[in-house]
């Protein structure tokens, strides 16, 4: 009879508080593993959000604070961009091409951005993935837009429906009088574009004919057969995404778009600017992390103090495997065994947990939140941390051995119940 | 001293003593001797020290001065872990209340011992086959050793199979620590015949400890505890 078979009964023997500390490891283990998936997963959907974008331009800001109202539509602009600076730099030799964005109003809880039909064939995300739509057809009409898979979701919405733009963000002003139709819905994409209204440029600049500082005029408005015949070219822009022929001439680009001298400009290169974003939300990440290392680290604690609770139970088991000729060493391994199998076990129950939840949550997770987890293989990382919980119970239990030896010499072989 | 001639004792003790570290207890052994093949019947009372001396002949304590020599092999001169080995090797026990591990089968029970002794193991040859040939020595069904947890074993069959496990692998000397003291006059007499013929068969050495001295007259020697042993809890520092 092997220790291991031995260890094995032993523990078959003590099946229900057994059963708890492999039930509380293999939570731990798969809380651990979740918010490891879950951390990869939403660095990878926030690094996902542009890609194949080589600059965004905008007025004088930080590069973060760009990458919020220009990507993720997240806070407002500082400043606009004349639209002769932007096409200044749209038309250097460099620029391969050029999206202008307007930002400022909104849809419900939706922001609507201005744009060409440039957008939809240079906006990519999800290393170089492009829009697709899922129903209907690009803007056509002055007065057409395409909506977000979740605005349409969320509000119910289908190709031909007829939408009102409110001025500015959560205002209770609307662009009554000019009614947009919902000309496309754009395929889920986990990033803002989801939750936006896509309208051209100069529906953004036709809104606001009868507007003025933030307010609307008096009078009688501008009627849309008379808004249709108006130069509707935009005299501002909040943002622009630029593509460069090659990529050696980014930073010359950059570097240039930072000192134009007739406006105040920022140019910021995206993965830099989402890796500095990154960097603060990150903070959050460690401290998840941090607390699923603790939560690991309490259970197989949890599992010591069982092992040691349990010892003096099984002083005669001990004592009968002594006089059975069992040294130290068979004394010691034993518990360790013991303990390995516990945690082994814990680990790899944890790791079905882990997999069933994602399969189950997935959906919920993109449709809800736009986070992609992949269902992958387990990386380098998660299968030594894996080890590492094995290695870290072997060595929690030594603190049970050791004792367990101390008691079994101290009994000597005649113990009285 | 021993005639050198003579052929080496299983167990021989001479000028024990050994003193509990924590407590005011000392045993003093002068000298005894158990000779290859022989059966010894120890008869002492509670408190006498019977228990420590079964520890001391088994290696799991040691004496703080004297010789013990076990089976020709010094359990003073060794290392622990060569007097765990020793142990392994070479005695069989068999403890009051018989303490099987309840969680196993009868038949894991009885392999214990081989984990732990190489000697016992190659004894053994085919480990499975020589103890359910014991255990169907000693009256036990093949599928009961086999399939049933010690837990749900009667007495009398934790008797046979506590007597199994002592004898797997042939060592030479088996010590039975008040074996007999929970069954009832009919069933004593009935373990110490299986007990017998089993140290017959495999002419082994026989050291049995009890409080009380009935079926002392199987034994070759009946031997008090007092005759060759002092016991004293109030002497000391």
């Amino acid at each position: 009879m092997t220790l291991a078979k031995l260890a094995f009964a032993s523990l078959v023997s003590r099946r229900l508080t057994v059963g708890l500390t492999i039930i509380a490891i293999a939570l731990s283990v798969a809380l651990f593993l979740a918010v490891e998936k879950l951390r990869n997963g939403a660095r990878e959907s926030f690094a996902d959000t542009i890609s194949d974008t080589d600059l965004i331009l905008g007025a004088r800001a930080s590069g973060v604070q760009l990458l919020l109202y220009s990507v993720f539509r997240i806070g407002n602009a500082t400043n606009n961009i004349s639209w002769a600076s932007y096409s200044d730099v749209a038309s250097r030799p460099e620029v391969a091409w050029a999206v202008p964005i307007s930002l400022g109003d909104s849809h419900r809880q939706f922001r609507v951005m201005g744009t060409t039909s440039a957008f939809f064939s240079h906006y990519r995300y999800r290393g170089g993935r492009a829009l697709t739509l899922k129903d209907g057809v690009v803007m056509d009409d002055l007065f057409d837009a395409v909506v977000g898979a979740d605005v349409a979701r969320r509000l119910g919405y289908g190709v031909g429906d007829p939408i009102i733009v409110s001025h500015g963000l959560a205002s209770f002003s609307d662009h009554g009088n000019t009614p947009f139709r919902i000309s496309g819905i754009l395929e889920k994409t986990g990033t803002p574009v989801d939750r936006t209204v896509v309208v051209s440029l100069e529906a953004i600049e036709a809104i606001h004919v009868d507007w003025q500082s933030g307010a609307q005029r008096q009078g009688a408005a501008t009627p849309v057969e008379v808004l249709r015949t108006m130069d509707l070219r935009p005299k501002a822009i909040t943002a622009a995404m630029l593509g460069v022929n090659s990529r050696l001439q980014i930073f010359t680009l950059q570097r240039d778009i930072n000192e134009y001298e007739d406006e105040a400009l920022t140019a910021i290169l995206p993965g830099v600017a989402l890796q500095e974003l990154w960097g603060i939300v990150g903070v959050a990440e460690t401290a998840l992390a941090g607390i699923s290392v603790m939560v690991v680290a309490t259970a197989l604690i949890g599992m010591g103090a069982m092992i040691l609770a349990g010892l003096s139970a099984r002083r005669r088991e001990m004592a009968i495997l002594r006089a059975m000729g069992a040294g130290p060493g068979a004394i010691i391994s034993l518990l360790l065994i013991e303990a390995v199998l516990m945690a082994f076990t814990g680990a790899i129950l944890g790791l079905c947990l882990l997999y069933a939840g994602l399969f189950l949550l997935q959906p919920w997770l993109d449709a809800a939140y736009g986070l992609f987890i992949p269902i992958t293989g387990l990386t380098r990382t998660e299968f030594l941390v894996l080890g590492a919980v094995v290695g870290a119970s072997a060595l929690v239990s030594l603190i049970p051995a050791v004792r367990a030896y101390r008691l079994s010499l101290a009994d000597g072989m005649m113990i009285k119940m | 001293m021993m005639d050198p001639d003579a052929p080496i004792p299983a167990i021989d003790l001479s000028g024990v003593r050994f003193t509990w570290p924590s407590s005011r207890f000392s045993l003093d052994v002068p000298e005894f001797q158990v000779a290859r093949g022989e059966s010894v019947f120890l008869v002492g009372q509670s408190g006498s020290g019977k228990s420590t001396l079964l520890s001391l002949i088994c290696g799991i304590a040691a004496p703080t001065s004297g010789s013990i020599r076990v089976a020709g092999q010094s359990m003073t001169e060794a290392k622990p872990s060569k007097r765990d080995r020793i142990r392994a090797d070479s005695i069989g026990i068999i403890f009051q209340m018989f303490n099987l591990l309840p969680y196993a089968t009868a038949l894991d029970n009885i392999l214990v011992p081989l984990r732990f002794s190489r000697r016992r193991r190659e004894r053994a040859v085919a480990a499975r086959e020589a103890a359910l040939e014991l255990t169907d020595a000693l009256g036990l069904s093949r599928d009961l050793v086999e399939k049933t947890r010690a837990s749900d074993l009667s007495v009398g069959q934790q008797q046979r199979v506590a007597v199994a496990r002592a004898m797997i692998g042939t060592p030479d000397i088996i010590v039975a620590d008040e074996p007999t003291s929970a069954l009832d006059d009919g069933a004593q007499a009935e373990f110490l015949d299986l007990l017998f013929d089993q140290v017959r068969r495999f002419d082994m050495t026989l050291l049995m400890v009890s409080h009380d001295g009935r079926n002392a007259s199987r034994f070759d020697r009946r031997i008090e505890m007092g005759a060759i042993a002092l016991a004293d809890r109030h002497s000391g520092p």
